[in-house]
């Protein structure tokens, strides 16, 4: 399926404005073919022709083809016509991407991006703003890092949504370690894209660099939580750039964690406190039902309580005055049906669907 | 003249009867032993001398030699000394009744007194399966044995005491019996001090239903060992076998000169410092550890991930199979060990995640660091997990009565008593010991309670191993509940006690 002349051009080693200053002329099959001086013909100039010209050996490409196959990881290049057209805006578009899973993407797509070190209002906010939107056949786009990404991914997952990871390294070394598990969830529900080769590692500056890619496939960036040097800044600074929307939750005005996304605010990002908010921004209809499920009596008087806020266990226990299994009954039925979820540390909250 | 005195030795919880055999020679005067005593026994010599001196009674000149039979078994404990010195005493003619059928027990003091040993109750009863009729045994151990018939017992002060009495000069009057009666004990907590909390004290019920082992987390000052303090008040009281089993253990440390028997089921509370072998058992002649001392109780392991990890690990066998091996190179020792393993921690290093009163500061990775400590074997064997949170002032204030531990005592036997009736010929005792033919066997579940648990399988990414957890703990919902067939609502409230899970494994 993979055209080896284009996985060949992508591993040259030119700077990847030149490529796609190339790409305009020529495709990678009859540069291949061309000689030396039809190159520098072309405009190309002498180095880069020369380069060229000693590079043409497909050895190398053919072996990382067959390892590509075998690893069941597909090669998107750029000229190809399931290659994103929302990327193809962006200044330095990836000239290819592997990816695996469904590359068939949703309309509507929005990177949901924050710091690696959050608290559990952070984590919490993101789920439940994932998890919802999920619903309504937004795409959900993140770096499957820990903290706010992590929780992102879940949230999508959950709600039986399609979201794409985005990473900062390459197929084989999947970083953080402990998220393989979610990876593969992933891939079976929707794709894991990156524009590393392979055997590359996730060096520090890799990660800025595929922010831009975060940012570029969705239609607006929301920042969950985020401290001023968070590296979720240098995804919606990428946003700016690329004419996108920047959304932020408000946060704590104590918290040091939260001072980005404050900032933000104050600095003309949408503040976002529902997903109606955001589903306003994309033209959707929120529908007006809270819940297009039935329920009955009792689990209508548990909801209320839940919508308050977090809440425990013996909180509701007590507002509602139920005995204490058949309250927990009702809790579990909730929870399966997706319309709560109980939190680590014993808190219940309320997510809308 | 040679002389043959019984007494007992100890090999882990069982004994065995030893003859002492004492020859009087002419000759230079000494003082020998044979038979592999250890190096108490040996230095007995100097006791025994003093102590039959002291009481006025001779010691008799020339060589004296003792052995101690059957000869190949290593011979150990402080309570030789007494069936030592009547056996001198009966070569040397002192003693001229027939000392056939009975069993001599105890430490000599230099002044000829009797001072109290260890491991007392699982001598007496060795004794009296062996057809012995009569023991003589310190005064001090009197309480342990108060219950056990089939055996005359006499507490005896000194040793001249004791001769006197054997040449029927005095009279001592035999230890009286006692009837086993669980109702004079009495806890000193209840579960009715204990104020919201439901959810917890609902998980407890579960637990102690179905010998379920409890994982409790929750910030600092939650009510973790407050709860699991209570726990033994609503295990049902050990049966006279039971009793007998646990007694002996306690007997074999020394724990039980206060108290007659261990009537209320343990509760032990070993500090995270407790090094492995006093939590497992063992030494160099083995004795049992805490979790032996839980055995029929609970053994209540706080700050859970604070314990050194090959301690954690040494739990497995005990939680698997109930008993403790301890293995040395003359021997095996087995204790038992069938205990309610109840654990508490806190959610993450700070102790304050999802709490509602401080922020918690931790990492996520920290708290998953912290939370990896207990490996998944350990945590495979805890069926039930819960989340605490500290309870609010309201609810501290608020009149509303609550249950004690009376009643749901009542509802545990009833569910215990199901069990028993189930489990008939099966091997097993509780939901919690069900292996997997088990499982199939008597986990029915009704179409709506399979729907749930398919759905909740897929949602939560379950293991087979949290599956049939949840399978253990809706079967003694169920019980709880007097129902055959697993329901809807027992599956729905299974499932919020094994939360842990989706967050270890995400």
């Amino acid at each position: 399926m993979n055209n080896v002349y284009e996985l060949w051009f992508f591993m040259l080693k030119i700077n990847r404005k030149k490529k796609l200053d190339i790409l305009k002329i020529v495709n990678p099959e009859e540069l291949y073919k061309m000689k030396i001086d039809e190159t520098i013909n072309m405009g190309i100039d002498f180095i880069t022709a020369e380069y060229i010209s000693k590079n043409k050996s497909l050895e190398e490409v053919q072996n990382l083809q067959k390892y590509l196959k075998s690893k069941n990881i597909n090669f998107l290049f750029y000229n190809s016509e399931f290659y994103p057209q929302t990327l193809k805006y962006i200044e330095d578009a990836p000239i290819g991407l592997f990816y695996m899973g469904n590359i068939n993407f949703p309309n509507n797509l929005l990177a949901i991006v924050g710091s690696r070190k959050a608290t559990s209002y952070g984590k919490t906010t993101a789920y439940k703003m994932s998890y919802e939107l999920s619903k309504y056949e937004i795409g959900i786009v993140s770096g499957m890092a820990r903290g706010i990404d992590t929780e992102a991914h879940l949230g999508s997952l959950d709600a039986g949504g399609y979201t794409i990871a985005v990473l900062g390294s390459g197929f084989d070394n999947i970083y953080p370690k402990e998220n393989i598990k979610l990876l593969n969830r992933i891939i079976d529900n929707g794709c894991v894209l990156t524009e590393y080769l392979p055997n590359i590692k996730p060096y520090g500056y890799n990660f800025p660099e595929r922010n831009r890619i975060i940012s570029g496939l969705s239609k607006a960036v929301l920042v969950v939580e985020a401290s001023i040097n968070s590296g979720s800044m240098i995804t919606v600074n990428c946003a700016l750039e690329q004419g996108k929307d920047v959304y932020a939750i408000p946060g704590d005005i104590y918290k040091e964690t939260s001072r980005g996304c404050n900032k933000l605010i104050k600095e003309g990002a949408k503040l976002i406190d529902s997903v109606d908010d955001i589903l306003y921004e994309f033209g959707i209809r929120a529908e007006n039902s809270q819940y297009n499920i039935e329920l009955d009596e009792c689990e209508q008087r548990i909801l209320e309580c839940i919508s308050e806020g977090k809440i425990t266990f013996e909180q509701i226990k007590n507002k509602c005055k139920m005995e204490t299994s058949f309250l927990l009954t009702k809790l579990t039925l909730l929870e399966c049906r997706g319309i709560i979820k109980r939190l680590y540390g014993g808190n219940y909250v309320l997510l809308k669907s | 003249m040679i002389s043959r005195v019984n007494s007992i030795c100890l090999m882990g919880m069982d004994g065995y009867v030893i003859d002492i055999e004492v020859d009087i020679q002419t000759g230079l005067p000494t003082f020998n032993m044979v038979g592999l005593p250890d190096a108490v026994i040996k230095e007995s010599k100097e006791r025994v001398k003093s102590a039959i001196k002291n009481s006025y009674l001779e010691f008799p000149r020339g060589k004296v030699l003792v052995n101690f039979a059957p000869a190949a078994l290593k011979k150990e404990g402080n309570h030789l000394d007494l069936p030592i010195a009547v056996s001198i005493l009966k070569a040397n003619d002192q003693i001229k009744a027939d000392l056939n059928g009975d069993i001599f027990i105890g430490e000599l003091a230099l002044n000829g007194e009797i001072r109290s040993v260890k491991g007392i109750l699982p001598m007496i009863i060795e004794a009296r399966s062996k057809g012995f009729k009569r023991a003589f045994i310190p005064i001090d151990n009197v309480n342990e044995i108060k219950m056990i018939d089939g055996i005359d017992i006499y507490a005896v002060n000194d040793l001249k005491e004791l001769i006197h009495f054997l040449n029927s000069e005095i009279q001592i009057d035999k230890v009286e019996n006692i009837k086993y009666d669980v109702k004079s004990a009495k806890h000193n907590v209840d579960f009715n001090e204990v104020k919201g909390h439901s959810f917890a004290k609902r998980a407890v019920e579960i637990a102690a239903a179905g010998f379920h082992n409890i994982l409790m987390y929750g910030p600092p000052g939650s009510g973790k060992t407050m709860i699991a303090q209570r726990i033994p008040t609503i295990l049902p009281y050990l049966t006279y076998e039971e009793s007998l089993e646990v007694s002996k253990v306690y007997s074999i440390v020394g724990g039980l000169k206060d108290t007659d028997m261990i009537f209320l089921p343990p509760f032990r509370n070993p500090h995270v410092n407790v090094s492995t072998n006093s939590l497992i058992g063992g030494g160099t002649v083995p004795i049992p550890g805490e979790v032996s001392l839980a055995h029929n109780g609970v053994l209540f392991l706080d700050e859970f991930t604070e314990f050194k990890k090959e301690s954690l690990e040494a739990l497995r066998q005990p939680l698997e199979d109930g008993v403790v091996t301890i293995s040395r190179v003359k021997a095996k020792y087995t204790f038992p060990a069938r205990f309610m393993l109840v654990a508490a921690m806190n959610p993450c290093p700070c102790g304050y995640y999802g709490s509602n009163i401080k922020e918690c500061k931790c990492t996520e990775i920290q708290i998953k660091n912290y939370l990896s400590r207990i490996s998944g074997p350990i945590l495979d064997r805890i069926d039930i997990h819960i989340e605490l949170n500290p309870v609010k002032f309201e609810e501290l204030n608020s009149d509303d009565k609550e249950i004690s531990s009376a009643e749901i005592l009542e509802r545990v036997i009833k569910a215990r008593y199901i069990q028993k009736e189930r489990f008939k010929g099966e091997g097993i005792l509780y939901n919690s010991h069900m292996k997997s033919k088990h499982i199939k066997k008597y986990c029915k579940l009704d179409k709506d309670a399979e729907s749930i648990l398919e759905s909740a399988y897929k949602k939560y990414n379950m293991t087979t191993r949290s599956y049939t957890k949840i399978l253990k703990i809706s079967r003694t919902i169920a019980d709880l509940d007097n129902s055959e067939i697993i329901g809807l609502k027992h599956i729905a409230e299974a499932l919020q006690y094994r939360k842990l899970d989706g967050t270890l494994i995400k």
